[in-house]
């Protein structure tokens, strides 16, 4: 106990404050209830957000903010990193391998509509995050290959080599970035769980638990996805499922993709685990497409339920931490959000649902 | 020393005066109005309820005041309802304000769409200079390898006389044009664009007679010229930015005082429906109640009598006749009655919470307690000359209502402190410089004090500090009971370990510490005598659960008894461990004090060892920098520490004796901010 209480008093402490600081429901409310986008921004101004105000004022351009908010969202991590227990550190930069692995797969992207596509190549190259996040890639490289081919020299040097390499053919057969694209997503929980599994025992049972809650939400929600829209089978998809959820894992998938509704075996869950979310399946809607939108909101509320028990749990764990960084990534979301359903020009009201 | 005492207003008034009553409450700004509808049992019945549209009408008023609240705030501008203004509302359009501020948002939007545009550009150019300078190396030996990046290049001429228009129409694509040379009828040029952008420039050149040539030999040496060129534009585009940023806050700056006009009147005519919402009325009366400080309740019947020409009906009540106190929304607010300089120390009472109404106000006594900590834990005539410049400083540069404001002037009295004790010490700038006034904390701290002193020894700075925590631990109780008396709390005032058990223990406590240490700290006081002082006051203190349970007129279980036992339990050890920790914590008083001079010392010391090393003049400059850097070090440091923790001792050894922060600040609705 005295060794929790030396790793976790500090940054236990700093977080605990920087958590009251996280902006309050009403403020997306109101912001959600702002007439022009210029008006969301000056709400903001009165915020630790003010900086991003800012660039809207001088360049006009929402999609320039949002890259701005997600450096800021992993400046988060890189920040904080100096001031953790050694411990908690390996997992830490395990989560920015996943801001990593978005951004290569937004390149992925860019590279694959130009080359095998041959779509002309959109405004996204502009908003491609070159920074490093953990590892130097070679994204310009990349979006100026020329063909399939080049991937695996490019990725050679990085550790993502061994994952394109795999997959190069499958792309190149299929003409369909996807098979990579899931890889590569197998490898971040991959990467998750594995430094999860070397924390202390007390450390190790709520990451596990947390990082298997995030993949199960993720799971259900491809499975949907895949079901709605490519009505692929399960023997299909079950390759693509990635293991290590925490209570919809092998048959319970399987029920979810057979039953019609998300009824039977997510309330199981949910009546196990949140009794109080368990109640939102009552209201899920029928249509497909409003269904996953609905599969989102739960996610969310899971989160904020488990943001919620970790901080009202045992204090010196790394659950502070992990209750930090979803809380943040909660809040940049929903000003990500409101700002553009400003942009769409989304009504209030409709607008307050999505948040 | 009590909050100020408030009265209830129920004033009855003809309705055609409603409206004059209004404005000369707004204006007198002196009343914070109780909603009449929710009133239950009141005199309200047979008064039908019309709140309900003022109420919508101010909250649409109130959204429009925040919008453009918000704009103005984005150019810094803070508006104020200006002296002259009175309570007048009339020739108000809520529709042409709505309009004002519509047009102003869509004007500000429609300039963000431009700068988007704009931006877009800049990152096309961008990602062009980006690609040459990956690519463009190639260049220089007259081949590009344009497969292989996201920008495009066509090479060729076109007739002369159409250069221009060419030029003008790319640069809008956007794509860089560059000239190579002239063969007299034709112009050779090289358009480089991003690869999406190739269609549209290639249609361009082609609408002007456009041949494609070989790249061999016109591109040699382009890379310089596209670099060049690419930047001409981008410094041209951010101009144009930033051009359309100035315009944007010009929208807004150059229509200031229209805007501040408009907002003046949106806020007189949402205060005036917000105070109307208020409102119950008759078929020919209205009827109206709230809180009034009692020292404004002539100028409230004179304002009413003159606005009413003297039709009118007013019935003052005080707090504790008023039925429904008990309430807690209808509760007595709090005004706080400070004088004006006391305002730094009224905000550190008001950050921990608002006094109940009729307590004690306990602000002019953490003037005292705050800056003699203050002063104890950073006694320096010089660092605290220091400090006083920089609130005088900033006194004079922040603006009145600047939340840093009241910081400058705090720091201005913990600098005045500083000076004092310092002076009491003899100590300038960590010297010894002056003979002290009481007694040298300096010698003491080295070691070498004058022995026929007084205070002769660290332990009895400590002994200084332990006693005026006692001071100050027993005013809390002194206060506590106090405020229980005037609430009439009477089981509270006897049994609670705040109240005068307690406090008996407390003082018990105290003479048995002070027995120890007149003992060499080998002896207690006798049996007979701990009993009295400690277990007697002990053993009553169980009376505490069965006294407040009988007060509810509950049956008594099995289940309580044990329950109030251990509640018991907790509770003394709650008092002895608590009242001992929380006099020791005055001990910090002392510990930072000593901190304070061996700092000072420290530095003193590593200044001599380095005048000792470094002789001439460069060694007594080092020396004296080192100092300097030593005493800047420690008036921020020392300065910031001793701020904190004379604040938390006030806050967790004080205010925890007697303040429970349960009241509701006064919220008069007025036109002007004038509760201070």
């Amino acid at each position: 106990m005295f060794t929790d209480v030396k790793r976790y008093s500090f940054i236990n402490a700093k977080l605990r404050a920087r958590i009251s600081a996280i902006l309050p429901e009403k403020f997306f409310t109101d912001m959600a209830g702002c007439p022009s986008l210029t008006e969301m921004f000056n709400l903001l101004r009165s915020t630790p957000f003010s900086g991003i105000a800012d660039i809207y004022e001088q360049t006009g351009d929402l999609k320039m903010v949002e890259l701005e908010l997600l450096k800021r969202e992993i400046a988060l991590y890189t920040d904080l990193v100096p001031h953790l227990p050694h411990e908690a550190t390996a997992l830490v930069r395990a989560y920015m391998t996943g801001y990593e692995i978005e951004n290569l797969k937004n390149a992925l992207g860019i590279f694959f509509d130009h080359v095998v596509c041959k779509r002309p190549p959109d405004d996204a190259v502009h908003y491609l995050l070159r920074d490093k996040i953990i590892n130097d890639l070679p994204y310009d490289a990349l979006i100026n290959a020329t063909s399939i081919g080049e991937l695996p020299v490019i990725f050679e040097r990085t550790p993502y080599g061994a994952t394109v390499a795999e997959h190069r053919a499958e792309i190149e057969q299929k003409a369909s970035l996807f098979p990579l694209l899931a890889a590569l997503d197998r490898l971040y929980y991959r990467y998750l769980i594995e430094e999860a599994r070397r924390l202390p025992p007390a450390d190790r049972r709520i990451a596990l638990r947390l990082v298997g809650i995030e993949i199960d939400l993720l799971n259900v929600n491809w499975i949907m996805r895949f079901k709605t829209y490519y009505n692929l089978p399960y023997s299909a998809i079950s390759g693509l499922i990635i293991p290590g959820g925490q209570s919809v894992v092998g048959e319970t998938l399987r029920k979810v993709f057979e039953s019609q509704q998300l009824s039977a075996p997510l309330t199981t869950m949910l009546n196990r685990s949140y009794p109080q979310i368990a109640a939102l399946m009552a209201t899920q809607p029928q249509e497909h497409g409003e269904r996953l939108a609905f599969v989102e909101r739960l996610l969310e509320k899971i989160m904020i339920e488990e943001i919620s028990r970790l901080m009202r749990g045992y204090p010196f764990t790394v659950g502070i931490i992990l209750a930090y960084f979803m809380a943040k990534r909660l809040e940049i979301k929903r000003i990500r959000t409101v700002l553009n359903a400003g942009l769409l020009a989304v009504t209030p009201q409709q607008a307050a649902t999505l948040l | 020393m009590f909050t100020e005492t408030m009265l209830r207003l129920f004033a009855i008034v003809s309705e055609r005066n409603g409206e004059q009553v209004t404005r000369a409450l707004l204006e007198l700004g002196v009343m914070q109005f109780i909603t009449i509808s929710t009133l239950e049992g009141e005199a309200a019945t047979g008064y039908r309820d019309a709140s309900s549209l003022s109420a919508d009408r101010a909250v649409q008023l109130g959204e429009l005041r925040k919008r453009l609240e918000s704009f103005l705030g984005s150019s810094g501008i803070v508006p104020r309802i200006p002296p002259a203004v009175t309570a007048e509302t009339a020739h108000f359009d809520i529709g042409e304000e709505r309009r004002r501020i519509d047009t102003l948002a869509s004007g500000l939007q429609g300039i963000r769409e431009r700068q988007r545009i704009i931006q877009n550009d800049i990152l096309k150019y961008s990602e062009i200079r980006r690609q040459i300078d990956l690519y463009g190396s190639s260049m220089t030996s007259g081949i590009l390898h344009t497969d292989s990046s996201f920008i495009s290049l066509l090479i060729g001429t076109l007739p002369l006389r159409q250069a221009a228009a060419v030029e003008e129409e790319l640069s809008r694509i956007p794509a860089v044009s560059l000239p190579i040379g002239d063969d007299g009828t034709r112009r050779h040029m090289i358009v480089i664009s991003m690869k999406r952008d190739r269609s549209r420039a290639e249609a361009v050149v082609s609408a002007a007679n456009w041949i494609p040539v070989e790249p061999a030999a016109e591109v040699r040496g382009a890379p310089g010229d596209a670099i060049e060129s690419v930047n001409t534009r981008l410094a041209a585009l951010r101009d144009e930015q930033d051009k359309l940023q100035v315009q944007s806050k010009a929208l807004i700056t150059d229509r200031r005082d229209e805007l501040v006009d408009s907002w003046v009147r949106l806020r007189l005519n949402e205060l005036y429906q917000n105070v109307q919402s208020t409102f119950r009325r008759s078929s020919h009366t209205l009827l109206f109640t709230g809180w009034i400080p009692a020292s404004k309740r002539h100028e409230t019947e004179q304002a009413v009598a003159a606005a009413t020409g003297g039709t009118y009906y007013l019935e003052w009540l005080s707090p504790e006749h008023v039925s429904d106190l008990r309430e807690e929304k209808y509760a007595a607010p709090v005004k706080l009655h400070n004088p004006r300089i006391f305002a730094p120390f009224q905000m550190l009472v008001t950050n921990f919470g608002i006094p109940e109404y009729g307590s004690i106000d306990p602000t002019p006594f953490v003037v005292i307690t705050y800056l003699t900590m203050f002063g104890l834990m950073f006694a320096d005539l010089g660092q605290g000359a220091v400090v006083l410049l920089l609130g005088i400083i900033g006194r004079l540069r922040l603006k009145k209502d600047s939340p840093y404001a009241k910081v400058s002037s705090l720091l201005i009295w913990c600098g005045a402190a500083s000076i004092v004790v310092g002076a009491l010490f003899g100590s300038l700038f960590g010297y010894a410089a002056t003979r002290p006034l009481w007694f040298d904390f300096h010698g003491i701290i080295s070691g070498h004090a004058h022995p026929s002193a007084g205070i002769r020894s660290i332990y009895d700075i400590l002994g200084i500090t332990v006693k005026f925590g006692i001071t100050v631990i027993c005013a809390g109780l002194l206060f506590n009971w106090i405020n229980l008396i005037r609430l009439r709390r009477w089981t509270e005032l006897i049994l609670d370990k705040g109240g005068l058990l307690g406090g008996w223990i407390y003082g018990g406590g105290v003479y048995c510490g002070w027995f120890m240490v007149m003992h060499g700290y080998r002896q207690l006081p006798g049996s007979a005598t701990l009993l009295l002082l400690l277990g007697i006051p002990a053993l009553l203190l169980i009376a505490h659960g069965p006294v407040h349970h009988a007060k509810k007129r509950h049956a008594v279980t099995a289940g309580n008894i044990a329950t109030w036992v251990m509640e018991w339990a907790v509770e003394l050890l709650e008092i002895f461990s608590g009242y001992l920790a929380n006099t020791l914590s005055f001990m910090r008083v002392a510990g930072l004090g000593i901190a304070h001079v061996s700092l000072m010392t420290a530095f003193f010391t590593m200044a001599d060892m380095v005048r000792c090393g470094v002789h001439g003049f460069s060694g007594t400059l080092a020396a004296t920098l080192l100092i300097i850097a030593g005493n800047v070090m420690v008036i921020a440091l020392e300065g910031l520490s001793a701020g904190i923790q004379a604040l938390r001792l006030n806050y967790y050894e004080f205010f925890t004796k007697f303040f429970h922060g349960m009241g509701k600040l006064f919220t008069p609705v007025a036109l002007r901010d004038n509760n201070h």
